[in-house]
């Protein structure tokens, strides 16, 4: 008796989020190898340095905004349900927002997806940021719209079976995982605003032909509003799983209950304030806006840092129990056999090696040094690309027999793929960093140029041209394994009725959590005035001088 | 509520790091002089127009005793100065940057260097460098700007004080 | 609430529950768990950005030569 057999329509609905995210995962991934060939000239027979960008397009969108939020919505609809002890309040309304999420991506994908086909009229050749006057077919951004509003519905979903389970529960602490589910969506609230004005007042208006003209800056300052907020839409489900999985996985239990709900209230308040920290090099952020970024930015570090310390002690508390010892040897007690934990544990590993350079990339002067080059793809690679990825592949080996009740096919696989990851992407992303370091731009179908020659800091050009090439290869290589485990599971795994799917409560529990930090309203509030007093003054000034103006023409993609 | 002793620790460790990296980046924006783009305060142009402003004569200006401008249109796909025909420009002097395009974004990158900025139509970007020796960099646009964007590139060429003469600099009077 | 759904853990019937998975070989309630492990890596951490940070800053970034200075 497990979760598809206590809650078949959640269990259902979960399934279907993660069948729509994993075929995002499959093209965008094939896309990113694809891409890691053609840029590094190993092999540029597959596209066009052209449709390199329209590629480039649907590698970012479908794992950056698809993958991610379905995703997230597949997990947090089980943590939810199965927290709350109850279905969701109506299914049609669930449903109806998996299927807003669905045409809107398939809209979306389309629009891209028409750029590769020969004289097609059809395409949005635009990027994961879609800077405007480059304009896409106006299906990409009502698709991306649809995606975007569907999480709302989606969220709201979750916080329906909130307030029914806190009618019948009026004097309890949030259950933990949807006490991390709804802080994630109050943040997601208040942080999409940005790319939802953006969207319906500017781009849909403009790419249909209602406006000639359009200033960029506006724009670009709305999408990044919500675009350093997102990284934490993709992350705090990561989190989520560090919190409330991992500890069991490593054998043992949570040590703070607390410090979990201190840390999603940390990420509500400053995830959305401090979005100039993609704008240090431009020109119309004042440099006051981007001296409170750079302040607001290494305090956001802090919440980061402390879930370092509460995850780990969790899982050396499971190691402990496991018979582990000493100051460091304690590591080798963790089940490093284990599929799911060996995703889990190595995705933080690199984790830690991808918030050093987010720090360089935050801490604005030094910025300069590799804004826009490929250093910021090797840093994202280990944060979305795999402390965020390769978590929910690895949550998956634990959580789809709870939602099938079948037991995982091929375990030996499931245990290389992780390894494969980890070392596909230390290769590809080091060298992006070092690449970076040289002046290699991000962004491009052909780094090289005639004029002139990159120095390396440290190795050589060539070394690290294969690194990346390599490394991208390997990185496909583990997604086909994850693949292979995850149908194979799917479709032929053991119907088992003795599915492992039992979680610890924590160690310091939610009763030693002080009341105030459940208080939703509180804590919103604060985040909304901390918005307000970072974005109205330069938004206004954008505004005044006109929406549109001073405008440049479009140039279509 | 407990937080354990060692937990408390880690907590004051972070605020300490944290505190030393803005301590740093503070340090090397005041003291190292090492600044971002757009300290002035921003100026906008009308893209549709800018044949009726400076950039309509793309080039270098002398402003003062060793001081330079240089304005720059940054357009699909090249860079005026820069492409075809090397930018050169003075070794020791305090050049600055204004560059603005008529189109679409672009970046501007000095390869190998700090020089990192945002190219907005629009908007002017200014900047002020100075070159404390001769060579060659090569000049990125790293903000994607179409289909031939890894195209487009250009060369600054800096030169000894005494080979910088009046051929490098745009007759503004015209 | 429900963050345990086994049997073998009652929160009311005793103080701590007793965690049965394979590999565990001892039960570490609250009280006698300190993470001295995290402490100790978290400090090698903490090092490792203290020094990485200052040699990216001062030897990679302001050691060349040609910056914005205004």
């Amino acid at each position: 008796m497990t979760f598809v057999d206590r809650y078949p329509n959640a269990a259902r609905v979960a399934k279907a989020n993660l069948i729509v995210a994993f075929a995002a995962l499959g093209i965008g991934g094939l896309f990113g190898t694809v891409q890691a060939l053609h840029r590094t000239d190993v092999f540029r027979g597959f596209i066009t340095s052209v449709q390199y960008y329209d590629v480039l397009t649907g590698h970012g969108v479908l794992l950056a905004l698809v993958f991610t939020t379905f995703f997230l919505a597949g997990i947090y609809t089980w943590g939810v349900t199965r927290t709350l002890e109850r279905e969701p309040e109506n299914l049609t309304f669930t449903w109806s927002w998996f299927w807003m999420m669905t045409i809107g991506t398939v809209m979306a994908a389309v629009a891209i997806l028409g750029g590769l086909v020969p004289g097609s009229s059809i395409s949005a050749a635009v990027l994961y940021t879609f800077y405007p006057p480059l304009q896409g077919h106006p299906l990409f951004y009502i698709g991306a719209t649809l995606l975007v509003v569907g999480s709302w519905l989606a969220g709201w979903d979750w916080f329906k079976s909130y307030w029914s389970w806190r009618a019948e529960h009026p004097d309890e602490s949030i259950p933990l995982q949807t006490y991390m589910t709804l802080f994630t969506m109050l943040m997601w609230y208040l942080s999409s605003i940005g790319i939802a004005l953006e969207m319906v007042v500017l781009l849909i208006p403009w790419s249909l032909g209602f406006v000639q003209n359009i200033d960029p800056i506006l724009p670009r300052t709305l999408f990044w509003y919500t675009g350093h907020a997102i990284v934490y839409f993709w992350l705090l489900p990561a989190y989520f799983v560090w919190y409330s999985i991992l500890p069991k996985l490593s054998g043992g239990r949570l040590f703070s209950d607390a410090l979990t709900r201190i840390v999603f209230i940390f990420f509500l308040l400053l995830s959305t304030p401090i979005g100039f920290h993609h704008q240090y090099a431009d020109p119309e952020i004042a440099i006051g806006y981007k001296m409170w970024a750079v302040v607001a930015t290494l305090f956001i570090v802090l919440p980061s840092l402390i879930t370092a310390f509460t995850v780990i002690s969790s899982m050396e508390h499971g190691a402990r129990q496991r018979g582990g010892s000493g100051y460091f040897s304690w590591m080798g007690a963790l089940p490093w056999n284990r599929p799911a934990f060996v995703g889990c544990a190595l995705a933080g590993i690199m984790f830690a090696a991808g918030g050093f350079s987010g720090i360089i990339n935050a801490s604005l002067n030094i910025d300069m040094l590799i804004h826009n080059t490929i250093w910021v793809p090797g840093h994202f690679h280990l944060t979305v690309g795999t402390a965020v990825a390769l978590t929910f592949m690895a949550v998956t080996y634990w959580l789809l027999p709870q939602l099938t009740g079948r037991e995982l096919k091929y375990n030996k696989m499931a245990l290389a793929q992780p390894y494969t990851w980890f070392i596909g992407m230390t290769l590809m992303s080091n060298a992006m960093h070092r690449e970076g370091l040289a002046g290699v731009p991000r962004r491009t179908a052909e780094p090289e140029y005639t004029g002139f020659a990159y120095e390396a800091p440290f190795g050589t050009m060539a070394e690290m041209k294969w690194q990346i090439a390599i490394g991208g290869v390997i990185l496909f290589v583990s997604l086909v394994m994850f693949f292979v485990v995850i149908v194979a599971s799917w479709r032929n795994g053991e119907k088992s009725g003795t599915i492992d799917d039992y979680l610890p409560p924590a160690l310091s529990g939610p009763e030693q959590s002080p009341k105030i930090l459940d208080n939703m309203k509180l804590w919103m509030g604060i985040a909304i005035l901390l918005c307000i007093l970072a974005y109205t003054l330069p938004l206004a000034e954008m505004v005044m001088d006109g929406l549109f103006y001073p405008g440049a023409p479009p140039s279509p993609v | 509520m407990h937080i354990h002793r060692f937990e408390k620790i880690w907590i004051g460790l972070s605020l300490f790091l944290i505190a030393c990296f803005i301590g740093i980046v503070m340090y090397g924006f005041a003291v190292l002089d090492l600044k971002v783009p757009g300290i002035e305060e921003s100026e906008t142009v009308d893209p549709l127009t800018l044949h009726e402003t400076e950039f309509a004569m793309p080039g270098t200006r002398q402003v003062g005793d060793n001081k330079y401008e240089v304005y720059m249109v940054a357009r699909q796909f090249l860079f005026m100065p820069g492409t075809g025909q090397p930018l050169v420009l003075p070794e020791g002097a305090e050049v600055k940057f204004h560059v603005t395009s008529p189109d679409v974004l672009h970046g501007l990158h000095l390869a190998g260097t700090n020089v990192n900025v945002t190219v907005v139509p629009g908007q002017v970007s200014k900047f002020t460098t100075r070159f404390s020796e001769p060579g060659e960099y090569g000049m990125i646009c790293h903000e994607y700007c179409g289909p031939a964007h890894h195209t487009m590139e250009g060369l600054i060429k800096v030169v000894p004080k005494s080979e910088f003469d009046s051929q490098y600099l745009v007759d503004a009077s015209r | 609430m429900s963050d345990s759904a086994s049997p073998a853990s009652d929160p009311h019937a005793s103080d701590e529950p007793v965690m049965e998975q394979e590999g565990i070989v001892e039960n570490i309630s609250l009280d006698d768990f300190n993470p001295t492990g995290t402490l100790a890596v978290a400090g090698m951490y903490f090092l490792l950005l203290l020094v990485l940070y200052v040699l990216l800053y001062f030897v990679e970034f302001a050691g060349r030569d040609v910056n914005i200075i205004g």
